[in-house]
């Protein structure tokens, strides 16, 4: 296991058709295009020429709580980032808010991430309902929570 | 997508190569400059944000204020230095907050240092960033790609070389608090008579240890537009008249509607 400052600069050697959107019911090796509005997807555009910052930024956050959560592993064993990794999977699965309504508060986990006195870019610009962005409508997100 | 968005960088490569090149972002060209004497610490900037070979702002603010006792000075893309201060501002005061214990420079150096270099340069901000806290006064800088440095005078910007030929020449250990405000003052004046992308006016900004910050906008104007030679104005008259017609686009009918007695329902 690596600590990582800088997130590991990976361009991907091979994706499959269902990889940047999620598979339409209908047609299981495509990204359901009809609900995200935009269109067929073009998978080249979105493996090619892209901001050198963009990988970086999506991926940092990531990144830091990995390095994290190995020195915690190296400095007082295996059981402290099994703990706080599951304690932030148990927020994951009991905090629902529908996306249209705003999304989920994100109390809980800031307070667990160490984030609750910082704001950062993605408290300025959500980029959820409210920027006017296509979010997923309520009843796609509880058929995927509920599984069916 | 959350936080910045590099949503438009293909469109934005693909126009380019058709010939549409993306704006000039408004840049500060700028000088500014810090300087420590014995109790406080000075920084002064010039006034001047130039939009290519256009000036954008003849007098916008480059000292930008993280915590009532930490002030800095911002070099750059004019955006990045707003933005990112702001960012760093409420930060800090959450920090601060939070601990219970005013702010440290340091603290604000190293928060606006990770977060640059996280941008690895493409958030334009070269910031001198000074101020007073418990642990006394401080001037520091930081470049766009996130390293800092610490100094006794400093100078950044476009201007920084006529800035620091100043300050190198005048700059002593024992300065007093207005031998250190007029040493800012002649430097950024260096840099605004000397360099296309500095001018207009001086800012000026004092911490001093136990003091409140004090903030002189204007401190110096240098620039000021002379009054016009003549009157411009012309005498009503001037242009005469040669034709006068007027069209009603409407009619106006005017009736008078009385309301003496309001139309009430007065069963139960």
């Amino acid at each position: 296991m690596s600590l990582r400052i800088i997130p590991n600069n990976q361009q991907e050697s091979s994706v499959t058709t269902t990889k940047f959107g999620e598979a339409a019911e209908h047609a299981p090796g495509l990204q359901d295009i009809l609900r995200t509005q935009e269109g067929p997807l073009n998978i080249s555009s979105k493996l090619n020429n892209r901001h050198p910052l963009e990988s970086r930024i999506t991926t940092w956050e990531k990144t830091q709580e990995e390095t994290k959560l190995e020195m915690y592993r190296r400095v007082f064993g295996a059981g402290e980032p099994i703990k706080r990794t599951m304690e932030l999977n148990i927020v994951e699965a009991t905090d629902f808010k529908p996306s249209v309504l705003g999304g989920s508060d994100s109390m809980h986990k800031d307070i667990l991430l160490g984030k609750d006195t910082s704001v950062d870019w993605e408290d300025v610009y959500p980029g959820g309902f409210e920027s006017g962005n296509n979010v997923k409508d309520f009843h796609t997100e509880m058929e995927k929570k509920m599984g069916i | 997508m959350a936080g910045l968005n590099f949503e438009n960088y293909q469109r934005n490569s693909y126009l380019s190569t058709k010939g549409f090149a993306t704006p000039r972002a408004t840049s500060t060209g700028t000088t500014i400059v810090g300087c420590k004497f014995p109790g406080g610490v000075v920084i002064a900037a010039d006034t001047r944000a130039t939009s290519g070979p256009i000036v954008a702002d003849k007098n916008c603010e480059k000292l930008h204020r993280l915590a009532p006792k930490i002030w800095c000075a911002g070099a750059g893309t004019a955006a990045d230095t707003e933005m990112v201060t702001q960012l760093i501002a409420s930060n800090l005061e959450l920090h601060a907050l939070s601990q219970n214990r005013e702010p440290r420079v340091i603290t604000a150096l190293t928060m606006l240092k990770q977060h640059l270099f996280k941008y690895q340069g493409h958030l334009g901000a070269y910031l001198i960033c000074a101020g007073v806290d418990p642990t006394g006064a401080h001037l520091l800088s930081v470049q766009a790609h996130g390293s800092t440095d610490i100094g006794k005078y400093q100078s950044l910007g476009s201007g920084s070389l006529a800035a620091m030929a100043v300050l190198e020449t005048n700059f002593r250990e024992d300065l007093t608090k207005e031998e250190a405000i007029k040493l800012c003052a002649d430097a950024i004046e260096a840099g605004i008579w000397n360099d296309l992308g500095s001018g207009s006016n001086v800012d000026v900004c004092v911490m001093e240890v136990g003091k409140d910050a004090e903030l002189y906008r204007n401190y110096l104007t240098p620039n000021v537009r002379s009054q016009k030679a003549r009157s411009y104005k012309f005498a009503p008259g001037t242009t005469a008249i040669l034709r006068e017609s007027v069209r009603d686009i409407l009619d106006v009918e005017e009736t008078v509607v009385s309301f003496d007695q309001m139309e009430v329902d007065t069963e139960a």
